[in-house]
């Protein structure tokens, strides 16, 4: 229960040795880039208002937590449940596993959607192909006939809902632009 | 007065009803969250007017925090985290025949905390914004680094620090761009999409809308769905039956709404806890108290959460946040001079909670048996739904692609930081409050510059808030310690 609500609130497991180990290293490296980059920007009116000084005082803060993320994981045995994950770690088992597949899935459908078909063709084709492939994948006890039904449907529904009643733009256009050039 | 009575208009009642009753449904969907829904509002309230978007997104707000209670009592799913409470002393209840006694004690107990939040808020504003009118930039942006850092503190559970890193790096992200002072491009990388900084809407969507659809995805959860509720309306006197317990409650969900970030599952745990404690009771084997001190908490929640909101332009919660940037999108800065900027939209946004009140209590009974039936749309169906929802949503302000792939992006981010175990909240928190943090910090370095030391300690007000800042850190620290 009180993973569900950690998850819920989004703060996840709270202590992963491991992961924080891997994690307090990215941290670091990153508050280092940053730290350079501040010191490199100019400072035109001093060093009071320059465009670097805070990035450079929030990534040395983040920094030095980062630095106590690493302390706390190799304190919790870190590396060495990391080790031990790296040595169990199989990208067969992993793929095959039920959770991971469907989150996997459902990132690559929407990327597909979002940097292949929207912009490129009407909203509500695009959005037609996105919600037949993952429904056909993850709803499929729903059957064929309702799957095409909604995917078919709702795209039309939604942008009929804010092309014409908010007067909101659909990325890639949409059917009823096409129907106010055609009558113009 | 009059734009408090414009709240009363029919057509506003009619958007408010609307609103309050798809918030329910939204909120008693499991794993669509009220946060989810506000941020979602955000880009779709772009093409409303102004008062119809502020009303419809109150009624959503109010409508939703409910609503996690109708699963969390009759399918044993909170359908929003801050529901989990109710789901502990009502699902019990539900399964011996009681769903309806307690979902119509949940509402009333709702409607109680509503009321109570509002009248905090109508009674605290003008104080609250006397105290704020005294601020310089250098107490505004300890006040922001505060709530980041606050909010940090208490939505990381066990790993606080990990709240505070996830909360520095929002901050940095909203530091992307062309800075006012100097107009410099900072970490633009000569990319002209980012001359104008990290676009919070698509942040706000990918991280609350996006991250959920890829996560919850995973977890297909089939559930019986009662036949049988009972009676609704409860008896008025089991409700005075637990007055204390809703004045204790409302205290809590005020209090830990008015702290930036502290949203109402914060308040719902808080309230639950101390209500056990002190009654003496355990609320998990099935009761309505528990019910009570969890729904109050929530609702009186909002009131809080809006008050620093509005008056300090620092969020009291996540769904808050979404608020303050809808109105950014119709060009509402809010904050200190709000009386003088926007004449008239306090007002109007306490008649908008009252009406959102009256409207949540009124659809939540007609809505308890409708939306029992709607649980049986599954979340496999909903979630891709969802995902074309924080397109729209997105895409709406710029009309740019760009901001659909920052929010893919950061959907993905907050999928990875939900894994390794970092909070969302104090990153949006960070992203909206940064340009704040960054420019009043350098304004009041600038003032300050010769002799800063001897200036930090000359203003009583900024040294309060240092060691309020240290004191959030160091308490961290400690209970992380223990």
């Amino acid at each position: 229960m009180e993973d569900k609500v950690d998850k819920q609130r989004g703060s996840g497991k709270g202590a992963m040795p491991g992961i924080d180990f891997v994690s307090s290293i990215v941290l670091m490296v990153f508050s280092i880039g940053v730290v350079l980059r501040s010191i490199q920007m100019p400072r035109p009116g001093g060093w009071s208002s320059a465009p670097g000084l805070i990035p450079f005082f929030l990534a040395t803060c983040t920094f030095f937590m980062g630095l106590g993320l690493l302390v706390s994981s190799i304190k919790n045995k870190g590396i060495s449940q990391l080790v031990m994950k790296w040595k169990a770690f199989s990208p067969t088992q992993s793929i095959s596993d039920t959770k991971v597949r469907r989150s996997l899935l459902i990132i690559l459908f929407t990327a597909f959607y979002f940097f292949v078909l929207l912009g490129r063709i009407p909203f509500e084709f695009a959005s037609f192909i996105y919600l037949a492939s993952t429904l056909y994948i993850f709803w499929r006890k729903a059957g064929w006939l309702k799957i095409i039904l909604v995917s078919a449907l709702l795209p039309f529904f939604l942008s009929a809902l804010f092309r014409v009643v908010f007067i909101v733009f659909m990325p890639g256009d949409s059917v009823f632009d096409w129907l106010v050039k055609y009558m113009k | 007065m009059y734009s408090f009575s414009m709240a009363f208009d029919p057509f506003l009642i009619l958007i408010c009803s609307t609103g309050a009753a798809l918030g329910i449904i939204w909120g008693a969907m499991p794993g669509l969250s009220t946060t989810m829904a506000m941020a979602l509002l955000v880009g779709l309230s772009y093409g409303m007017a102004t008062d119809i978007a502020i009303i419809f997104m109150l009624g959503v707000f109010t409508g939703s925090v409910f609503g996690g209670a109708i699963s969390a009592t009759l399918i044993n799913i909170p359908g929003t985290p801050d529901a989990v409470p109710t789901q502990l002393a009502g699902f019990p209840l539900a399964k011996k025949g009681q769903g309806g006694l307690v979902l119509g004690t949940s509402i009333t107990a709702s409607m109680i905390g509503n009321w109570v939040g509002i009248l905090l808020l109508v009674s605290a504003v003008p104080f609250v914004i006397d105290i704020a009118l005294k601020f310089a930039s250098w107490e505004v942006a300890l006040l922001a680094l505060w709530g980041v850092a606050i909010s940090g503190t208490l939505t990381a559970g066990e790993a606080p620090i990990k709240g505070w890193i996830s909360g520095w790096l929002g901050l940095l992200i909203a530091l992307v761009g062309r800075e006012e002072i100097h107009g410099y491009e900072r970490f633009t990388f000569g990319n002209l999409e980012l001359l104008l900084g990290i676009p919070y809407i698509p942040v706000l969507i990918g991280l609350f809308g996006m991250t959920e659809i890829f996560d919850a995805i995973s977890e297909p959860s089939p559930y019986v769905i009662p036949q049988k509720i009972g009676r609704v309306f409860p008896p008025v006197r089991l409700i005075f039956r637990y007055w204390k317990s809703i004045i204790r409650s409302s205290f809590v969900g005020l209090l830990t709404g008015v702290i930036p970030g502290c949203g109402a599952n914060v308040a719902t745990f808080v309230s639950y806890g101390v209500g056990e404690r002190f009654t003496k009771k355990k609320f998990s084997e099935g009761d309505l108290e528990g019910v009570v001190c969890s729904e109050v908490a929530n609702n009186a929640n909002i009131g809080g959460a809006l008050l620093p909101s509005l008056v300090l332009g620092i969020p009291g919660s996540a769904p808050t946040a979404a608020f303050i940037a809808a109105l950014g999108l119709h060009g509402i800065i809010l904050g200190p001079t709000i009386e003088v900027e926007q004449p008239g939209l306090l007002f109007f946004v306490y008649g908008g909670l009252i009406v959102a009140n009256i409207a949540m209590y009124l659809c939540a009974f007609a809505l308890i048996k409708p939306s029992v039936k709607l649980f049986s749309l599954p979340r496999e169906l909903l979630l891709p739904i969802v995902a074309l929802l924080c397109v729209i949503g997105s895409f709406a302000e710029k009309m740019a692609m760009f901001d659909i792939y920052l929010m893919f992006g950061f959907g993905l981010f907050g999928y990875i930081m939900r894994k390794t175990g970092f909070p969302i909240g104090p990153m949006v928190l960070g992203v909206i409050l940064g340009n704040m943090a960054d420019q009043n910090l350098r304004r009041a370095m600038r003032v300050f510059e010769g002799d800063v030391i001897g200036q930090i300690l000359s203003r009583p007000v900024g040294m309060i808030l240092i060691i309020i800042v240290v004191l959030t850190f160091v308490s961290g620290v400690y209970r992380r310690k223990r």
